[in-house]
């Protein structure tokens, strides 16, 4: 990436600790104040700057009072759900450099955003955004959708040193790669 | 040391493998159309000798966990699909689904007791047949204190305590897990497994064109209510194991004095309850069967009417958004829930007389 980065502005691009840092951060933070987490693996394109694969892991919290817990002599508690829900997901991975080229670098990748349950039978979420791959400075808005609990698809328009580009990432849990491998 | 949590998942999330190691079925894998290395890569004809049991009168342990001449199946890994945030706090406990539920209650209570954490107490998350084999590890313990020695907080998550019409399907019709065109071999596999009858449901669960309730001679739980043909490989042996757990599994908090407990339940999807039998001949298909509000697969009043006022107490039932029973546990609202749960003080062990 960095020198993906250097071809297209002629100068070259800085490591960018202070986001690694930052990544490396929402990695190890995100999972403990969270009430559910997975460990996924991306694959991600935008335009011809940011094409690549990942590992991280994504973590939510949902919105809202929760439902007391039963007690003695309570008798049953009916709880409703609490629907919409905050995501967080930090990464690393390799970029691959823009068609043409042969550079593969480290990349950074973060989002954060809101989700809601649509209620379907196959664990649908839907959501909204705010993406960045950190060291390549892509950031914008993607829209998301879940099946299953185990794949997802983002989709939006990203910011990148080359102008607005379209994005698309695919995630799959890597349990459930796990499990399909055997 | 603090409270080690250990998950016990349900039926078919523990993959099986042979006595090589070679998985010969991993349910999710199975579930998205079988791969021609699936079920050990042996042809079709061999399927249903392969996960098939055999177990003496009166005994718990399968005599032989495999029909398949010189092939011993064995509990691997536990799949992590349904429970992939809930390893996320805690570890698995992989076993034979197939099995006499209390022959895996027995394995855990020896797994409870010869690895208890040094200075802590298990936490126990049990989801499906996995909260099952809980309460029958519970029920199993030498004394009415030893329980809660060795666990301090224990949380059933779609427990089917009274059983489910999902059991009655499997051994009835078949499932198609392993495709149309070899229902009939899953039914006979199905047919040699305890653990399956033990999910009978405990409700007069064959009704009358009228809906009503018919006669204790025409229920599943007996070997009267499969009729000539339909009775075909259904085994009064494992018939019998049903009555006996079920009595185990009434009031299933009973045996687990000094351990703080909590059962999570579905109760927003159509889930079967009773299926209807007109003559002597069984229903061909499910289109008989009426529902009631559960989780797709343990009905929700009657598992409470089962389980008991104790147990009501105890209950924490989601309506809303939940998902259905085989990913209750991927649910951010009942893992929240679970944690939560598993984070309060838990009471003091009973001390021994």
């Amino acid at each position: 990436m960095t020198r993906a980065l250097s071809h297209a502005h002629g100068r070259r691009a800085r490591p960018g600790r202070g986001t690694v840092v930052l990544a490396a951060g929402l990695l190890l933070g995100l999972p403990a104040a969270t009430h559910a987490q997975s460990w996924r693996i991306q694959g991600a394109w935008v335009g011809n700057h940011v094409a690549g694969a990942l590992v991280g892991v994504e973590a939510r919290h949902l919105l809202g009072a929760p439902p007391p817990l039963p007690g003695a002599g309570s008798g049953p508690v009916a709880a409703g759900t609490r629907d919409w829900m905050l995501t967080g997901m930090a990464g690393a991975g390799v970029n691959l450099a823009p068609a043409g080229t042969a550079s593969v670098a480290p990349i950074f990748y973060a989002h954060a955003g809101v989700l809601h349950r649509t209620g379907g039978d196959l664990l649908t979420r839907v959501g909204v955004l705010a993406v960045g791959y950190i060291r390549a400075k892509a950031v914008g808005p993607e829209l998301f959708g879940e099946l299953e609990g185990v794949a997802d698809v983002q989709a939006g328009v990203l910011h990148t040193p080359g102008g607005w580009r379209a994005a698309v990432g695919v995630s799959v849990a890597l349990r459930f790669l796990r499990d399909v491998l055997g | 040391m603090p409270d080690t949590t250990l998950l016990i998942p349900g039926t078919q999330a523990t993959s099986l493998a042979d006595q090589d190691g070679n998985v010969v079925y991993n349910a999710v894998r199975v579930s998205l159309g079988l791969q021609k290395d699936d079920l050990g890569g042996r042809p079709p004809e061999e399927w249903q000798a392969l996960l098939s049991m055999e177990h003496a009168p009166d005994s718990w342990e399968p005599g032989r966990t495999s029909r398949l001449p010189g092939v011993e199946i064995r509990p691997a890994s536990v799949v992590g699909t349904p429970y992939d945030r809930m390893l996320a706090f805690s570890d698995p406990w992989p076993y034979d689904w197939r099995a006499d539920i209390r022959h895996n209650g027995r394995l855990l209570l020896e797994h409870l007791r010869e690895n208890k954490p040094s200075d802590g107490r298990w936490n126990l998350v049990g989801h499906s047949q996995g909260g099952l084999v809980i309460v029958a590890a519970s029920a199993l313990t030498s004394s009415l204190e030893e329980f809660g020695t060795l666990v301090a907080r224990a949380v059933l998550v779609g427990a089917p305590l009274a059983g489910t019409m999902r059991a009655t399907e499997a051994l009835l019709w078949g499932s198609e897990d392993l495709g149309e065109a070899h229902v009939a071999a899953a039914r006979g596999m199905a047919r040699t497994w305890p653990a399956l009858y033990q999910m009978l449901p405990s409700w007069n669960a064959v009704v009358d064109a009228d809906g009503r309730e018919s006669a204790a001679g025409r229920q599943l739980i007996h070997p009267e209510g499969w009729p000539g043909s339909w009775g075909e490989g259904i085994q009064a042996d494992h018939l019998r194991r049903t009555r006996e757990l079920q009595g185990m599994l009434h009031g299933p908090f009973s045996r687990m004095a000094g351990v703080s407990t909590m059962a999570v339940l579905g109760n927003r999807q159509l889930t079967p309850v009773t299926v209807t039998r007109t003559g002597d001949d069984l229903p061909a298909d499910r289109t008989s069967m009426a529902r009631q509000k559960g989780d797709t697969l343990v009905p929700y009043k009657r598992t409470l009417e089962w389980g008991g006022r104790p147990y009501a107490d105890r209950v924490l039932a989601f309506s809303g958004k939940v998902e259905r029973h085989a990913m209750l546990c991927a649910d951010e609202d009942v893992i929240d829930a679970t944690r939560r749960f598993l984070a309060q003080p838990a009471p003091p062990p009973l001390s021994t007389p």
